[in-house]
């Protein structure tokens, strides 16, 4: 910013160019301009002790509510109520709320959000349409039936834990990410009783790759030439408890 | 819609007289002055009156959707999720902007003490802005609407209105560069702030959702930051800038304190912008952003005591201007209304209380504490000041200024008072379990009635106060002389 420029001229009022005619008129125009008071300026009384008392309350109880609720100024704070531990730092405050959730958690999620329609909560299925999980044989054991079952689905009848389940068609799920598969699979395996061990994403990845040229769903004399106690590649051979 | 105005000529003395005394040659100068903005400033407050009329009939009829929604139900471009953005448009974007600017560049000029250059540049950026207003709210009628509160205009409205902005405030920054020497008065900290403070908040917020598309939250976070600052910080700027002008003109005396109008400003400027974050209170943004917005709320406090005391303090011993004076009694209702509506964002802001307010009618009630009752009044006051002075008339009738002020009084604090404790009461129903849905919207509808009756009383004042200046620029008024005041006073206040 330049400094301010030398006051401009005001032109003399007592040139040749001033219209005379209309001054008596002007004079009246201007009534409220020649009436009006003169620009205002600041004086300065202090400012009184007990207005500065109320803005330093202000401030301490705005510096008071900062302090107690400001979520360590941390992004993934949300919860007002949610405060740093005591010496703790914003990074602590993340410990305490972000929770490391393990292959079961997720598997539960991704299967209530696409199996439990079918197989329910209970993993029981419906008897006669949807084959149950728990203590299911094909779920159980070897891991490798299960990884072609849900990368290539299947086409019935197939017989589970002694039923034979005549229409059941189970599509296929490979669309769902490796890493979600094996934690689904790991899920199922796991819960209701059931006592098969974890799979890995990378062995549904490979699982991929080995069926990839398989365009059609698996019927069950494909399930079963396959042996019982048959890993994903990279898992141990699980005999049948 | 244009204005014709004929430059009025100074005061000049008949040849021969005796010469021209100091304050003779003052009075020439703001005669110049006046000359030279008359256009500019008469042409904005023209047409932001022409909008506020628009504003007026937009908002009473979103007022009556409110509690009979088959009123004029056959038409698709009145429907309550159009009427009611494009009156919130019209009254911030057609009305108060334009007003708040008119007022804006007369008092640079003349705290400037320079003569405005080109003033039709300045008419040429206020065409610019009335086309920007008018093709976002025919949009918004239409149905095009980006669904941002207060940033419902499509981007090339949105364009068009940052090109005119642009265009004034470069002329304002002139103005304010080419100053006569001298201390820089209070009302020109806030004019150039304001200024400044536009730009970045329109434009800020414009290139976040507009060019760049933010996602999710931070879209809410860049509109709720725009929204408070809008109002708060500009529209607040120049609202103070008038009250800290038209108080000491008018009464004068000199503001009481320079050290309190510093700390009124300095903590303004600090606290005002984090003011939006409270907005976001339950929403799913990181927790600082609330808390830090409930913080400047009540660090507000700051700026709202020591500004109000050193009006109060100036103030002293001229209470009585507010039974005379027609300026003086919109400004000071503004000034208190400036303090109200800090305490009630104060307030709002409270989890405790936000939790009930949030989504209710309350939101609204803070919007017009701010736009009108604030700065609208204030800008009521500057105008009734302003005009004869550049137009060369007084006023033509004082009963019609006053039947407006009571008018807009009444009328504002009854709409403000509906919005506030409806949303309150709403809430508060709400919140109650116990409660079936269809009875709380039932005990809504008293206010939502008790709403459009404040705004047939605002029609009324608003009707009014058109006439009068309607009459004014067509030199209808008064033969200059004597100022139209409420009542007779010795003195002549302005």
């Amino acid at each position: 910013m330049s400094a301010p420029r030398e006051p401009r001229q005001v032109p003399s009022p007592l040139t040749d160019e001033i219209d005379y005619v209309e001054t008596h008129d002007v004079a009246q125009v201007h009534a409220a301009i020649r009436r009006e008071k003169s620009d205002p300026g600041e004086a300065t009384t202090p400012a009184p002790v007990w207005l500065m008392s109320v803005c330093f309350l202000a401030m301490a109880c705005a510096g008071f509510y900062l302090g107690m609720y400001n979520g360590g100024f941390d992004a993934n704070v949300f919860d007002w109520y949610t405060r740093p531990l005591p010496g703790g730092s914003g990074s602590q405050v993340s410990q305490n709320t972000a929770v490391e959730l393990t292959p079961v958690m997720i598997g539960q999620n991704v299967f209530k959000l696409n199996c439990q329609t079918c197989h329910q909560d209970s993993g029981l299925g419906i008897a006669g349409q949807y084959p149950p999980l728990a203590k299911s044989e094909y779920v159980n054991g070897g891991s490798e039936r299960l990884g072609m079952i849900l990368l290539k689905g299947v086409q019935g009848p197939i017989k589970v834990e002694g039923a034979t389940f005549g229409a059941a068609v189970m599509p296929a799920w490979d669309k769902l990410s490796d890493q979600k598969i094996a934690c689904v699979l790991t899920y199922v395996r796991q819960a209701w009783g059931n006592t098969g061990g974890e799979i890995t994403p990378e062995q549904i990845a490979a699982a991929r790759k080995q069926f990839a040229a398989k365009t059609d769903s698996w019927s069950e004399a494909d399930l079963l030439k396959v042996p019982a106690d048959a890993a994903l590649p990279g898992g141990k051979a699980e005999p049948k408890k | 819609m244009s204005v014709t105005v004929t430059p009025t000529k100074p005061v000049l003395p008949q040849p021969g007289s005796a010469p021209i005394s100091v304050a003779e040659l003052d009075q020439v100068d703001r005669a110049l002055i006046d000359a030279s903005a008359s256009g500019p400033v008469l042409f904005f407050y023209t047409t932001a009156i022409t909008w506020l009329l628009a504003a007026t009939v937009f908002g009473f009829i979103s007022s009556m959707k409110m509690h009979s929604p088959e009123f004029l139900g056959g038409w698709s471009f009145l429907t309550y999720g159009r009427i009611w953005p494009a009156y919130i448009d019209t009254l911030t974007y057609g009305w108060a902007c334009p007003a708040g600017m008119g007022t804006l560049i007369w008092l640079m000029v003349r705290l400037c003490r320079v003569s405005l250059r080109k003033p039709a540049l300045l008419v040429f950026g206020g065409i610019f802005w009335n086309i920007g207003v008018t093709v976002g709210v025919v949009n918004i009628l239409l149905g095009v609407n980006s669904g941002h509160a207060l940033l419902e205009f499509p981007s090339s409205a949105s364009a068009i209105l940052f090109i005119a902005y642009s265009l004034i405030a470069i002329w304002g920054v002139a103005v304010f560069e080419n100053r006569r020497p001298g201390p820089v008065y209070v009302s020109l900290w806030y004019l150039v702030g304001a200024l400044f403070w536009f730009p970045w908040l329109y434009g800020a917020a414009n290139l976040m959702l507009t060019v760049l598309h933010v996602r999710g939250v931070m879209q809410s976070i860049v509109v709720a930051w725009f929204g408070a600052n809008f109002i708060g910080l500009w529209m607040g700027a120049i609202g103070l800038a008038s009250v800290y002008y038209f108080i000491p003109k008018v009464t004068g005396r000199p503001v009481a304190s320079y050290y309190l109008a510093s700390i009124g400003f300095w903590s303004f400027a600090l606290f005002y912008p984090w003011l939006g974050g409270a907005h976001l209170a339950g929403s799913p943004v990181p927790v600082w952003m609330p808390t830090m917005g409930i913080a400047a709320s009540i660090m507000s406090v700051v700026t709202l005591a020591t500004v109000f005391v050193n009006f109060a303090m100036t103030m002293r011993g001229s209470y009585n201007m507010i039974y005379h004076s027609p300026t003086i009694r919109f400004t000071f209702y503004g000034a208190v209304a400036f303090i109200v509506t800090g305490l009630v964002n104060m307030i709002g802001s409270f989890r405790s209380v936000d939790r009930l307010t949030h989504f209710t009618e309350f939101g609204a009630g803070e919007l017009h504490l701010g736009v009108y009752a604030f700065f609208s009044m204030a800008m009521f006051g500057a105008i009734y000041y302003i005009a004869p002075r550049l137009v060369g008339c007084e006023w033509l009738s004082a009963t019609m200024i006053r039947l407006h002020f009571w008018a807009s009084a009444y009328g504002i604090g009854l709409l403000i008072c509906m919005m506030l404790f409806g949303g309150l009461a709403h809430g508060s129903a709400m919140d109650n379990t116990g409660q079936p849905f269809e009875s709380v919207i039932e005990m809504g509808q008293p206010y939502m009635r008790g709403q459009t009756v404040a705004w047939i009383v605002l029609i009324i004042g608003h009707a009014f106060f058109t006439i009068n200046f309607l009459l004014m620029i067509l030199r209808f008024g008064k033969p200059a002389g004597q100022p139209t005041l409420f009542a007779p006073m010795e003195g002549e206040p302005h």
